[in-house]
């Protein structure tokens, strides 16, 4: 991570669903600085310039807020329902030499042996790696060349080569991947339907476990009820 | 065409579309997902439409998730047929769906090849869709 990034925020006065929906209208995001020890701090921070820093990948941040400015790990963002606008962002004080545990993306490059002569597909499992390392040696992404994988062996943690002071936590005999033969759909003959298909309806089994010959008796409420009904409408 | 294999009730009622997808509305098998943008029935039809479209497109490359069922049995009357009488007859099935649901995902093929195949699935689908990206972290 060489590229410093840094951000400014300012302090959220008034919280709530309402507050922050109105907020968000006037292009500020609500974010949250959690620190050891301390409690929490309720900030603003601007939706734009929050956007141009996750566009670069930004962990790391150096966020100046009205209490001091803290090296900070954007640890959760969370996005509206079309996935366009940051809603919420959670900050995580850190210290630099204090061990970090986060998610990265993990890229496979290149065309398998597997794919291009024997005709499979690569198949990738585990799309994000937990990943425990230092502020600094924090990766944009785990890079896997996997041109040399063939046809139905797999590629495990074991087989990563991750950067220098980088600790996977995941187990060692995990499958990351793997090139499998491609399945092709098969074309079933047309077959003319004597009428429309329709799905089995579930049907309750009734008097299964009632013994044969036993009568059902009505109930004693019901039964006094119905000779007033009667009466009734006789008058 | 998809359809339940097994339904407690034939016919269903109506029911509500509000809100927006609170579930299925993040891409999480593949690389790269074509949203829905506005609410609706997605039926069967589509549903397929779509896969047949993407099949066409992808050939034997990458992966495709379809990640909407239809699970709801529409019905309606024949033609020229009074109204009373009942509820008509089962005549698809639709998947209800929200904005911000996932509708397909797509996986082991490059950003410019994927927004082609999902261009070609958007055509058949009767509601606005977008093409979102997994977001790693």
């Amino acid at each position: 991570m060489a590229e410093q990034f840094s951000i400014q925020a300012e302090k959220r006065e008034a919280l709530g669903t309402r507050v922050s929906r109105r907020y968000r209208k006037a292009g500020k995001v609500p974010a949250v600085l959690a620190q050891k020890g301390a409690e929490p701090l309720h900030l603003l921070i601007d939706a734009k310039e929050f956007a141009r820093l996750v566009k670069k990948h930004a962990r790391i941040v150096t966020l100046a807020h009205p209490a001091g400015s803290d090296k900070v790990f954007i640890k959760e963002v969370q996005y509206d329902h079309l996935d366009e606008h940051a809603i919420h962002v959670d900050f995580t004080k850190i210290a630099m030499d204090e061990l970090l545990t986060l998610d990265v993306p993990l890229l496979l490059k290149g065309k398998p042996v597997g794919v291009v002569e024997e005709g499979g597909v690569l198949d990738q499992y585990i799309k994000v790696l937990k990943i425990q390392c230092l502020p600094d040696a924090i990766p944009d992404h785990i890079e896997q060349d996997v041109t040399g994988l063939k046809k139905d062996v797999k590629f495990c943690i074991k087989d990563l080569r991750l950067p220098a002071g980088v600790k996977a936590l995941h187990d060692a005999e995990l499958v990351l991947a793997i090139v499998q033969e491609h399945k092709l759909e098969e074309v079933a003959p047309a077959v003319v339907a004597p009428g429309p298909l329709e799905p089995e309806v579930i049907k309750k089994e009734k008097d299964e476990e009632a013994p044969e010959g036993a009568e059902k008796k009505p109930e004693a409420g019901k039964k006094e009820a119905a000779p007033e009904k009667k009466e009734k409408e006789k008058k | 065409m998809m359809m339940p294999k097994r339904v407690k009730f034939r016919k269903s009622q109506r029911g509500t579309m509000k809100g927006p997808a609170t579930r299925g509305n993040r891409v999480s098998f593949g690389d790269f997902g074509l949203m829905s943008m506005e609410q609706g029935w997605l039926s069967a039809k589509e549903i397929e439409a779509g896969r047949v479209a993407a099949a066409h497109a992808m050939g034997t490359e990458g992966r495709l998730y379809i990640r909407v069922f239809p699970h709801k049995s529409v019905s309606g009357k024949p033609a020229e047929v009074r109204m009373g009488q009942g509820k008509g007859e089962p005549e698809y099935y639709a998947a209800v769906v929200h904005p911000g649901t996932v509708l397909y995902e797509v996986a082991g093929v490059s950003e410019e090849f994927a927004r082609k195949v999902f261009n070609n699935m958007a055509h058949k689908m009767s509601l606005r869709c977008k093409m979102v990206v997994r977001r790693h972290a």
